[in-house]
């Protein structure tokens, strides 16, 4: 299947004066690529999907799919698939005319449509289910067939609204598998819409933040996870620990209230600077006891309370007026009481300094 | 599921029907009951009545003529109320709110109110008439007492079965899947001829179907606004008993009216179910 690219450019979509759903967005998506739109509710994830398939009208910008402006074309000539959160089959067809549609609707040939839909169900896993009616079938099969359907006319782009919703987290995680395996074996580009952090970081190739209409971040899971741009980006991506700091005296010693100094690596900031710390709290080490000498890069907690989650725990660490997220391996927590003090610290490479919003 | 447990008689459902029941059995299925046998009764015993109903042309003429205007007054319902009721179940705002309650006061207003207002409208010196003439028409011509106006009556007063048959249809399609039509590749009509209009069709079949048996029966407006030439059974069966004081033939009538509504509506309880008529599962 062709490999298309997409590219945002401004792209705005207000309703009424003040309300602002999207807000200047600006994205350039390879061929092939999955990326993901990653925010929460009201965050113009959505809105931004809805204007790239046409069901919405943008207020401004350009959107343009390898090179060719879409953004005033009609749905029906974009040539782009959609799947959405609650399917949207068609309950009065069977499963093999609902993926023969778009085939229909292009005027192809009923051989031709049959073949091809019989080959887009069994891409899917499907095969053999060609007869029955989608009130017939499991949310997870519906889901497929809403694939198949959006697959078989080969579009030059696939958004995907939420798709795994409504499903439930064993079925989810089964699924988030098939869409990389049909990703990789299609080839085709994929826009998908998530509120899910896990979800996103699992199966993208970039993840684009969203938040109050723009992109806040867009990058690979990693960076944003390791590397976020923003405090709303690290505390959106993954457990965190945010502390407000400032630069003491050089550019590579901040002053945190409460806990007293620690060591960054050298970057951009100056003396006065004030800045936002990201430190995971997988990050962060924890012995019972108390610190001898006194380092940076390390504070003395008391453990405040203890949440098993089977493979890990999260201890929430308490320092004077602050606290500190703590995941600890189950086997190395096996000590760790309620009220305990303990030592939490962490190498200086595991500060991320993000500069104030 | 296989239960061995012995279907038990709840006497629960029954008593709460009782009060009902007593009431149709006494004031609906007695006097029923009492028509049937005076049909085949007055004057005489035997099936008399029936023979010179089939017999008669001006019968079979007037049972003709419900029908036929029946079948009319349904499809213009259906005509005009599908766009009405499709912008009430798909618009967002108050619009959709404002057409309903404009349905609504429609159908709670009385036949006889609305039928007297038609009178008024048409009458020679009501406003139709006399922007009629406006455009040169002289005489103004003659629209009360015709077949035109009690169609044009019986229309008005079941647009609000017909629209709200398909409004409840209606409302529970899923917007959704109209956005995935169309970004499957297809253009708005062939949305609606391929997705909606099936969609809407059990709407459709219930109205049609309330609307049609309603029209059968209907009197006051075909009696007071249509033409006393062309008239509908109902106004023939109302003649035979005021008039030539004819129960028995009457009573034959009725039964006849009776049960081709029956046969309709078995034909529509053999192919839709009777239960979707009253809004269950679709």
């Amino acid at each position: 299947m062709p490999a298309r690219s997409l590219s945002l450019r401004n792209l705005v979509k207000h309703y009424g004066a003040l309300q602002r759903a999207v807000d200047d967005v600006s994205l350039d998506v390879a061929p092939g690529e999955f990326i993901t739109f990653l925010g929460p509710s009201g965050s113009g994830k959505t809105t931004t999907l809805m204007m790239i398939a046409g069901f919405q009208e943008p207020s401004g910008g350009s959107i343009n799919v390898d090179g060719r402006a879409i953004g005033h074309v009609p749905p029906y000539e974009r040539n782009i698939g959609v799947v959405f959160q609650n399917y949207a089959l068609f309950p009065h067809m069977s499963v093999a005319n609902n993926v023969a549609f778009p085939l229909k609707m292009r005027g192809e040939a009923k051989k031709e449509r049959q073949v091809k839909s019989l080959e887009a169900l069994a891409r899917v896993g499907l095969g053999g289910f060609g007869d029955r009616y989608p009130g017939e079938l499991s949310g997870g099969q519906q889901q497929r067939v809403a694939l198949a359907r959006a697959l078989v006319f080969q579009p030059d782009l696939i958004l995907l609204d939420e798709p795994l919703g409504a499903l439930d987290k064993n079925l989810r995680e089964h699924m988030q598998i098939e869409l990389k395996r049909i990703h990789r074996e299609v080839g085709v580009t994929m826009i998908y819409v998530t509120h899910d952090q896990t979800e996103a970081m699992t199966m993208s190739d970039r993840i684009a933040v969203f938040n109050s209409g723009k992109i806040e971040q867009v990058g690979t899971p990693l960076e944003v996870y390791f590397r976020p741009r923003t405090r709303f980006a690290a505390s959106f991506v993954g457990d965190s620990n945010l502390i407000d700091a400032e630069f003491a005296k050089d550019d590579r010693t901040v002053r945190v209230p409460g806990f007293g100094e620690f060591t960054v690596n050298p970057g951009h900031s100056k003396r006065g600077d004030r800045v936002n710390l990201l430190i995971r709290p997988e990050m962060i080490r924890l012995r019972p006891g108390k610190s001898q000498n006194p380092s940076t890069n390390a504070c003395d907690v008391t453990v405040e309370s203890i949440v098993n989650y089977g493979d890990n725990l999260l201890v929430i660490g308490r320092a004077g007026e602050r606290s500190l997220r703590i995941r600890v391996p189950s086997l190395d927590g096996k000590s760790l009481r309620e009220g305990m003090p303990c030592v939490a610290e962490w190498d200086q490479d595991s500060i991320h300094v993000m500069a104030e919003r | 599921m296989t239960m061995s447990r012995k279907p038990r008689i709840k006497t629960g459902p029954i008593l709460l029907g009782l009060p009902a029941g007593l009431f149709l059995l006494a004031f609906f299925l007695v006097p029923l009951g009492y028509v049937t046998v005076l049909s085949f009764s007055d004057p005489s015993w035997g099936i008399a009545n029936y023979r010179e109903l089939f017999n008669s042309r001006l019968f079979l003429m007037t049972l003709g003529n419900t029908f036929w205007m029946a079948a009319v007054v349904t499809g213009l319902s259906l005509l005009l109320a599908y766009p009405l009721a499709y912008v009430a179940a798909t618009s967002k705002g108050t619009l959709g709110k404002t057409i309903l309650m404009i349905v609504a006061l429609s159908f709670w207003t009385s036949y006889l109110v609305r039928t007297y207002a038609w009178m008024v409208i048409l009458g020679v010196q009501g406003p139709i008439p006399a922007l009629v003439a406006l455009f040169g028409h002289s005489p103004p011509p003659r629209l009360l007492f015709t077949s035109f106006a009690a169609t044009l009556g019986m229309t008005h007063g079941l647009i609000p079965f017909m629209t709200m048959a398909l409004f409840a249809v209606m409302k529970r399609i899923d917007p959704k899947l109209m956005d995935a039509a169309g970004s499957l590749g297809a253009r708005p009509w062939r949305v609606f001829w391929h997705i909606y209009l099936p969609l809407s069709a059990p709407g459709i079949i219930n109205g049609i179907t309330l609307v049609f048996i309603t029209c059968l029966g209907f009197y006051v407006m075909p009696v007071l606004l249509g033409s006393p030439r062309e008239q509908t059974i109902a106004g023939l069966i109302g003649d035979r008993m005021e008039q030539i004081l004819d129960f028995g033939g009457a009573a034959a009538m009725s039964l006849v009216l009776l049960a081709a509504s029956l046969g309709l509506f078995s034909v529509y309880s053999r192919y839709f179910g009777m239960d979707r008529l009253w809004g269950g599962r679709i």
